[in-house]
């Protein structure tokens, strides 16, 4: 406002201040263009981490300043003098009037959990250039405007939730197919992050030792917070938060002494199962003993963590080491397999297009909106700074030497078991690395060996420790902060775990209360304890299939997560494809409908390729045949054979639930397109089930 | 916690309740703890009871205790999904 003043005051002219805004944005619009056209174009030289700072934030900038406002002013038409249901229904507990600085920071801390970090660095297989624009245009175009659209509707209908707006305004088959989703997401996305969680931790008794700390942290903060000083979380959070960087330092010691590393150290299967009964154990306990402080805890360290980050980059600039392009992008990647369509589009979920975010856009949020054209700022403005976070996972992953990234990413059973074997598979494929390197960075930041270490998290702290020992501390404080950030990662990880877990129980109960009535009580014990205990069994399941698979696991659970999720995106984009149908804005409905039919022929690409593709690394169906010759023509070993069978079954399961994921999108597809016709052509009336119009009692401008 | 209820508005005046408004007059300092004590949940409770005192027909039952309304919040915060990947 000021600036607006000042230049009044220098030139006396509106019109001339509107000349100057309007260079000004073409220059941001310049800015963002040609960084954009350096990230997709540029061969010759690496290139500096600015590019992606400047293309990423001059893009947000022009999309947020145009195309938001188109969206909010055309499509939705916001109403600041139509109450919001924290106006009409305020309670002091659920609704709400929040003002928007803090409702834009309680979802942006909903929505940002450890995939937009997790994806992007799987997706730096493929060079930067593919992920970093998928995640910058995704997100403005598809990821940015679900999150709106899906806030501005559930808003209108009292904070409806995504199924229940499915229910009433495309119909009941799609009601129960988004609740379906929403369970079949929350399964694997457990499965998923468990998973990364296992392989940072696999034989690193520092890191197993940080983590296993921060549970009794949190139950001290629990007892302060019910008991002590009840509520008083800023206090509690300091407490905490000192305690875990006491946790992570004193990590060092654990791993220095042979007797306490001794006991920190587990295999993958022994902490697979430790996770398993931390979540049964944190979903069944009360909440405010470890699953609330635990909350509190990862919400402070991620906010700070990716702070840090942001301040890293842009005082270190890290030069891109990653070519733009890398051989991958024929399907061969040792990361995961697969070409960039449609794989890139499902690696990267979160960042870009993320289905879960309309779950958390049709919970809390909507019932603590103060104005209409808050919602703008909140939905809109929440995505672009999570797709932030994306693009700063992905220059920390591509600042990285190319050959050290694929050492750390690409499981042993694809490179070869020894540091030897791996380095020169890795060679073989043109990037330079060789064993003494990977030992080297292996001690410099505490751990055995960072060889075979799927999943993202170990690559990405190694990434994030160059740039903020860059920042403070030199090569002294490495180790320190490659712990930080596998600490920060797990932490969040394990959040998302417990909470997950404990609202799946919820689900699983009201499911199953429907055919046993005890089962639904909330407060049941037998109830909580086998709702719970199904819960930990399903994800659990496939979560101990990663484990277990040779090839790392990572490339089977991370494709069938981001199907899932992009199979949620897909039912939030129909609902608001129809919810606009019905209000008459035919004109816009291109805006819902572009992104959701990107997102239909990624993930029926995605599903068709998992199941049915010919190389046993993409499809299911033919590594399970590939494994069944094997037995047959007697090249498994005989005490290998049950171990091969159980893979065999895993496969076939696997290729089920994604035939079943991407039958949901169809049905769903087809019911929402028979609805569109009946409006369009067959004369139907549209019911748009809004809640009514009632003006707001409160003044302008507050 | 002056910093929120300060200036309060009863329900007659036509405008936004101040304990979700950021006061103008507030220093840059202030503002920050506001926005901080806000974002985290330190400040719910007050929050609350000044909720109450401005909604008349909410003081038909007793306003809960700090702990009771911390406790109520963890079982209503933690009954729906609310926290993503």
């Amino acid at each position: 406002m000021d600036v607006r003043r000042v230049s009044r005051a220098v030139f006396g002219s509106v019109a001339v201040n509107k000349a100057l805004k309007a260079i000004l944005w073409v220059f941001i619009s310049l800015a963002g263009a040609g960084a954009l056209a350096a990230i997709a174009f540029e061969r010759r030289e690496p290139l500096n981490a600015v590019w992606f700072v400047v293309a990423a934030a001059a893009t947000y900038a022009v999309f947020y300043r145009f195309y938001s406002a188109f969206i909010a002013a055309k499509v939705l038409a916001l109403d600041d003098t139509r109450a919001t249901p924290a106006e009409r229904l305020d309670d002091g507990k659920d609704f709400v009037p929040t003002n928007k600085w803090v409702l834009i920071g309680h979802h942006f801390a909903a929505i940002a959990g450890p995939g937009p970090l997790v994806g992007p660095t799987l997706a730096a297989q493929f060079g930067y250039m593919p992920g970093t624009l998928w995640l910058i245009l995704g997100a403005v175009l598809g990821g940015c405007v679900q999150d709106f659209t899906t806030l501005f509707f559930s808003m209108r209908r009292d904070g409806k939730s995504l199924g229940q707006m499915a229910r009433e305004e495309v119909g009941k088959r799609s009601g129960l197919l988004a609740l379906l989703a929403v369970l079949a997401i929350m399964v694997i996305l457990l499965a998923a992050v468990a998973l990364i969680v296992v392989k940072a931790l696999k034989d690193s008794p520092w890191g197993t030792f940080t983590l296993a700390m921060t549970i009794p942290i949190a139950i001290v903060m629990g007892v302060y917070l019910r008991y002590l000083r009840p509520g008083r979380v800023l206090e509690a959070s300091i407490i905490g938060v000192t305690l875990v960087m006491f946790a992570v330092v004193s990590g060092q010691w654990v791993n220095a002494s042979p007797a306490w590393s001794q006991a920190f150290t587990f295999s993958g299967s022994a902490l697979a199962i430790a996770i398993i009964i931390y979540g049964f154990a944190a979903s069944a306990l009360p909440v405010w003993l470890l699953l609330a402080p635990r909350d509190y805890l990862s919400a402070f360290i991620k906010i700070g963590a990716i702070l840090a980050l942001a301040l890293g980059i842009i005082f270190v600039r890290p030069n891109l080491q990653m070519p733009p392009l890398t051989r991958f992008i024929d399907g061969t990647g040792p990361v995961f397999a697969g070409k960039i369509f449609p794989f890139c589009f499902i690696t990267i979920a979160c960042g870009a297009v993320s289905g879960f975010h309309a779950l958390i856009a049709s919970g809390t949020t909507p019932k603590m909106i103060m104005r209409e054209s808050n919602a703008r700022m909140v939905g809109y403005g929440a995505m672009l700074m999570e797709s932030f976070v994306g693009v700063m996972a992905m220059v920390a992953a591509c600042a990285l030497s190319p050959g050290v990234y694929f050492a750390i990413n690409s499981p042993a059973g694809i490179v070869g078991k020894t540091a030897e074997a791996a380095s020169a598979t890795i060679r073989s494929w043109g990037f330079a690395v060789d064993p003494q390197t990977m030992a080297n960075l292996a001690q410099r930041v505490g751990e055995r060996t960072l060889l075979d270490r799927t999943g993202g998290a170990p690559s990405l702290a190694v990434g994030m420790a160059q740039i903020f020992s860059g920042t403070i501390g030199g090569d002294r404080l490495l180790s320190i902060w490659y712990h930080f950030a596998i600490m920060f990662e797990a932490l969040f990880i394990l959040t998302v775990l417990d909470a997950g877990t404990r609202v799946g129980r919820f689900m699983v109960q009201e499911l199953g209360g429907h055919i046993w009535k005890p089962l639904g009580r909330r407060g049941w014990l037998p109830g909580i304890l086998l709702s719970s205990g199904l819960m930990c069994a399903a994800w659990g399941f496939f979560l101990w299939q990663g484990v277990q698979d040779p090839l790392g696991g990572i490339n089977s659970v991370w494709p069938l997560f981001g199907i899932a999720n992009q199979l949620l995106a897909c039912v939030a984009l129909v609902v608001g494809t129809t919810i606009l149908l019905k209000m008459g804005r035919l004109r816009w409905i291109w805006v819902t409908l572009m992104p959701m039919v990107m997102l239909v022929a990624v993930t029926m690409t995605a599903s068709y390729q998992k199941i049915f593709d010919a190389s046993p690394r993409i499809g299911f169906l033919s590594q399970a045949r590939v494994l069944t010759g094997q037995i047959a023509s007697g090249a498994i070993p005989p005490d290998k054979i049950a171990q091969t069978q159980r893979l065999i079954l895993n496969n076939r399961i696997d290729a089920i639930v994604t035939g079943v994921l991407a039958t949901m999108i169809l049905l769903l597809l087809v019911e929402a397109i028979s609805v569109w016709a009946g409006i369009l052509f067959g004369g139907k009336t549209a019911t748009l089930h809004e809640t009514p119009f009632v003006p707001t009692r409160w003044a302008e401008g507050d | 916690m002056d910093a929120t209820t300060s200036g309060k508005a009863s329900p007659s005046m036509n405008s936004a309740p101040t304990n979700s408004t950021m006061n103008s007059l507030m220093s840059p300092f202030k503002k920050l703890w506001w926005w901080l004590r806000q974002i985290t949940g330190d400040a719910a409770y007050e929050n609350y009871l000044s909720h109450r005192r401005m909604s008349p027909q909410d003081r038909s039952t007793a306003a809960m205790t700090r702990e009771q309304f911390y406790a109520d919040s963890l079982r209503r915060k933690y009954s729906t999904i609310n926290r993503c990947c």
